[in-house]
């Protein structure tokens, strides 16, 4: 009995302990005891905010506060448009490859330091050495050239070149930057309209507008960066569910990045918002793809027949209600629609869905399964989904198949590994332009094995390429061309594009970036009387 | 008793080392490449190879693994996330706690409720209080706790509005996480009581006791339950311990960052120095956990107790 009692307060004792602890030692979101005349929105987010080193590895998580936090000298609204000047207040052409950038000569960090051309200079030469900024080969140099003036050349005058390099990098003060010691990846020091003045790492944010930001004239302020919250509260919502439960039950009033799966709940007839909630909806930049391994050691690469064949016996619209319910579109071209050079005109034959045709195809190709065909693809829910569709109609079609789905890291060593696969799905993007998307996924220098994504070796696409995306070669027609030629060689095909969907309270005038294809919550706009989650 | 538990802390180490450096061996030889989902699909095989050589990854395995333990055991340093650059150690110690929470009122929950449970099912062996408790456990035991989580999330949060559907804050926001988590092993904790109370109750010295006019509860509290008790002790011990290495769906359920969403991020994103810090880490407590059941058991049975002081000290105590 006195053991027993001894066991029991030993586990009453931990349990209050437990009680205290959970009272105390987890992070408390404090809410407002009554309504405050300041507007606070709090947004809920499927990905996680990553890291608050300016120089930092991109990602999605990191574009639901970056912009408000850190300035680029630009920033680009629209997909294919010229940025717009954030921090410079002119670009000046020297030549195809050297522009001098002047930034105004009164911005400001919150910590009061001003922002120089030595400033930007570090920061692009730091995000060039850093090795976590990508695509900065494209800069050959950054230099000052005078006390707000610094000369940027690039390596190369592609189209796109210098609106990327001049919204990639984050400028922030040399010397707050390399006084932080980390390099302030537990404290920020912004140059843009709001502070970070909380943080729980994987849980939440909390953007602060600063009242000391350096640009007051708001002609010259771009609509991105509208400071039009007062205070923005970023919660990670790991499970997709819960992010709706969370709009639902009131615990936020922004879910910026809701799964077509979680939409309905928010709709009418599939297509209207619900009363009491406004909708925003843009088409992913990031389509997905059926990719077929041209190695020529592989059983498509001399059989044109064949591919054509499984092309044709892809019914892409099946996989868009299949994978999304139709929450998203089929692709009409190794691409998405949001890419302002993509033509509509492509959509008139794009590997047309046609069984009996595929059917003709295969047996004109000759073609005798060995062995099934191996569908590779990462652990994308979407894509898993995709693969079953796929395996299904290649069935319908006499051919076999077995689906090999690998966990994001692994897939990533095997799609650069020939003898693994025979059919990919994965997902492919582009910054600005389809031709860049085309460059990325066909160029040779962008892979290990020296060919394109799915092993193809083809200088005649390679050239159609580069002829279309130079400045004075991006026309309609050499798009086109490339397009043209892409599909006849009948190597992969764009499948499906999903949506994505911003949903919140009503009172909230949703604001999107086209560019990212995401939503800043801090430039949507606000009813009078809107009520935040927060209060 | 004192110097057992020192032999103890002092075994710790060798152990600590081996996990370190077999974890370090594992994490080395999995496929896949943290450059490139750090770097993203838009990165060239160049900038993938400088974050390799800025890492170390392009070093020799063995040169890499010494470092590692240089500055694991004599800087106390174990590195910085490659996702987001902070230091691990700084990551584990935020989250920590907030796992130990979560498992800690989880195992409460589950003792509380799945003991009684139990010992009812065993007192009324083959009753209808048998029964009730049996089909209670088999319900624990079969709804997965991710399923459980979101169904009290609609019904509390949703329909109800009486908790928090997610997040963090005061004892509120961890009462249907400690429901949901600790379903499953209430359910085990109920039927190992069960099992070792139907072994007990039937032992001579229970029977002497009902025999000398003891009272039921008396007879079950103070003959039958301290030796039914080990077996149960040693379930919640290896319940806890896991727990402590994360109740990852949980977690992600109910946004709560824990160590466990931690390291399973951090394993799928070939986060290297984060995956690595935090099974050390894991380690440690679960090693110190199962000290403390052996402690445990030592005060609930003077038999283990007296094992654990050893031979010279044992052989006093008994001249005296």
């Amino acid at each position: 009995m006195k053991k027993t009692s001894v066991l029991v307060r030993i586990v009453v004792t931990a349990s209050l302990l437990c009680l205290i602890a959970a009272g105390t030692l987890a992070a408390s979101p404090s809410k407002a005891t009554a309504a405050s005349k300041s507007t606070t929105v709090v947004a809920g987010t499927v990905n996680d905010f990553g890291g608050l080193d300016p120089f930092g590895a991109a990602s999605a998580g990191r574009n639901a506060w970056i912009k408000a936090v850190y300035q680029a000298l630009c920033v680009i609204h629209d997909r294919g448009t010229a940025g717009t000047p954030m921090l410079a207040k002119t670009i000046k052409k020297i030549n195809d490859l050297t522009y001098d950038i002047t930034i105004y000569n009164y911005i400001t960090d919150s910590a009061g330091n001003k922002i120089t051309a030595k400033d930007v200079a570090y920061c692009y030469n730091k995000a060039k050495n850093g090795g976590l900024v990508t695509k900065m080969g494209n800069m050959a140099s950054c230099t000052v050239v005078g006390d707000y003036t610094v000369r940027l050349v690039m390596t190369n005058s592609n189209l796109g070149t210098l609106d990327d390099l001049l919204q990639r990098v984050y400028i922030v003060s040399q010397k707050a930057y390399e006084a932080s010691g980390d390099g302030m990846a537990s404290k920020v020091i912004a140059t843009g309209p709001y502070v970070i003045s909380e943080m729980t790492p994987g849980s939440q944010m909390v953007l602060t507008k600063r009242k000391d930001y350096w640009q007051k004239n708001e002609d010259l302020t771009p609509v991105d960066i509208k400071a039009n919250a007062d205070k923005v509260i970023l919660k990670y919502i790991g499970e997709a569910a819960q992010l709706s439960i969370a709009l639902e039950s009131g615990t936020i009033d922004l879910a910026l990045n809701m799964s077509g799966l979680d939409v309905d709940n928010f709709l009418v007839n599939g297509k209207t918002p619900r009363k009491g909630y406004s909708m925003a909806t843009v088409l992913s930049p990031f389509f997905n793809a059926l990719m077929l391994n041209m190695d020529p050691k592989g059983m498509w690469a001399s059989n044109l027949k064949l591919r054509q064949a499984v092309l044709t016996g892809i019914n892409k619209e099946d996989i868009v209600e299949g994978v999304l319910s139709g929450k998203g579109e089929a692709c009409f071209t190794l691409g998405s629609a949001v890419y302002p050079d993509v033509q509509s005109s492509w959509k008139a034959n794009y590997f047309n869905y046609d069984e009996a045709k595929a059917k003709s195809l295969l047996a004109q190709s000759g073609f005798k399964q060995k062995t099934p065909i191996r569908i590779m693809l990462d652990g994308d829910a979407n894509r898993k989904k995709e693969a079953e569709i796929v395996q299904a109609q290649l069935l319908s079609m006499g051919l076999q198949s077995q689906i090999l789905a690998y966990d994001t890291a692994l897939y990533n060593k095997y799609k650069y590994d020939a003898t693994q696969w025979d059919i990919m799905l994965d997902n492919y993007y582009s910054p600005d332009l389809i031709v860049n998307c085309w460059s990325h996924v066909f160029f040779p220098e962008n892979y290990p094995m020296k060919t394109s994504a799915n092993n193809l070796s083809d200088s005649k696409l390679v050239q159609l390429i580069k002829n279309a995306s130079t400045t004075a070669g991006h026309t309609a027609q050499n798009v086109d061309k490339a397009n043209t030629y892409i599909n006849d060689l009948a190597m992969g095909e764009g499948t499906f594009d999903p949506y994505i969907y911003v949903f919140a309270k009503s009172g909230i005038d949703i604001f999107m970036n086209s560019f990212e294809g995401a939503c800043y919550a801090w430039a949507c706009s606000f009813a009078p009387g809107f009520v935040s989650a927060a209060n | 008793m004192l110097k057992y538990i020192l032999k103890r802390l002092l075994w710790m180490i060798p152990v600590i080392v081996g996990v370190s450096a077999l974890i370090f061996t594992i994490m080395s030889f999995v496929p896949g490449d943290p450059a490139e989902i750090v770097l993203g699909v838009q990165s060239t095989p160049e900038e993938r190879q400088a974050f390799r050589d800025k890492n170390g990854l392009s070093s020799p395995f063995l040169s890499q693994l010494l470092m590692f333990e240089k500055n694991v055991f004599f800087k106390l340093d174990l590195g910085s996330s490659y996702r987001d650059s902070t230091p691990v150690i700084n990551s584990i110690v935020e989250r920590l706690p907030r796992t130990i929470i979560i498992a800690g009122g989880s195992i409460f929950l589950a003792l509380l409720l799945g003991i009684p449970l139990g010992v009812n099912a065993a007192v009324h062996q083959n009753k209808l209080g048998d029964r009730i408790s049996m089909v209670i456990a088999l319900l624990g035991v079969s709804m997965p706790n991710f399923w459980l989580a979101l169904m009290l999330v609609l019904l509390f949060s949703l329909k109800l509005g009486w908790l928090p559907s997610l997040g963090m804050g005061g004892v509120a926001y961890f009462i249907l996480p400690w429901i949901s988590n600790s379903m499953g092993d209430l359910a085990m904790q109920a039927r190992q009581s069960r099992s070792s109370m139907l072994e007990v109750i039937r032992s001579d010295y229970v029977t002497t006791a009902r025999a000398k006019g003891v009272s039921r509860i008396g007879v079950i509290m103070k003959h039958a339950l301290p030796n039914a008790l080990i077996p149960v002790i040693t379930v919640a011990g290896n319940t806890l311990a896991g727990g402590l290495a994360g109740a990852m769906i949980i977690e992600n359920v109910f946004s709560i960052p824990g160590i466990g969403l931690y390291m399973v991020t951090a394993i799928n994103t070939r986060d290297y120095p984060a995956v690595r810090g935090s099974v050390i880490v894991v380690a440690v407590l679960f090693s110190v956990v199962m000290l403390l059941v052996d402690i445990v058991y030592s005060i609930v049975d003077p038999r283990i107790k007296t094992a654990l002081i050893g031979g010279r000290k044992r052989r006093a105590n008994n001249a005296k």
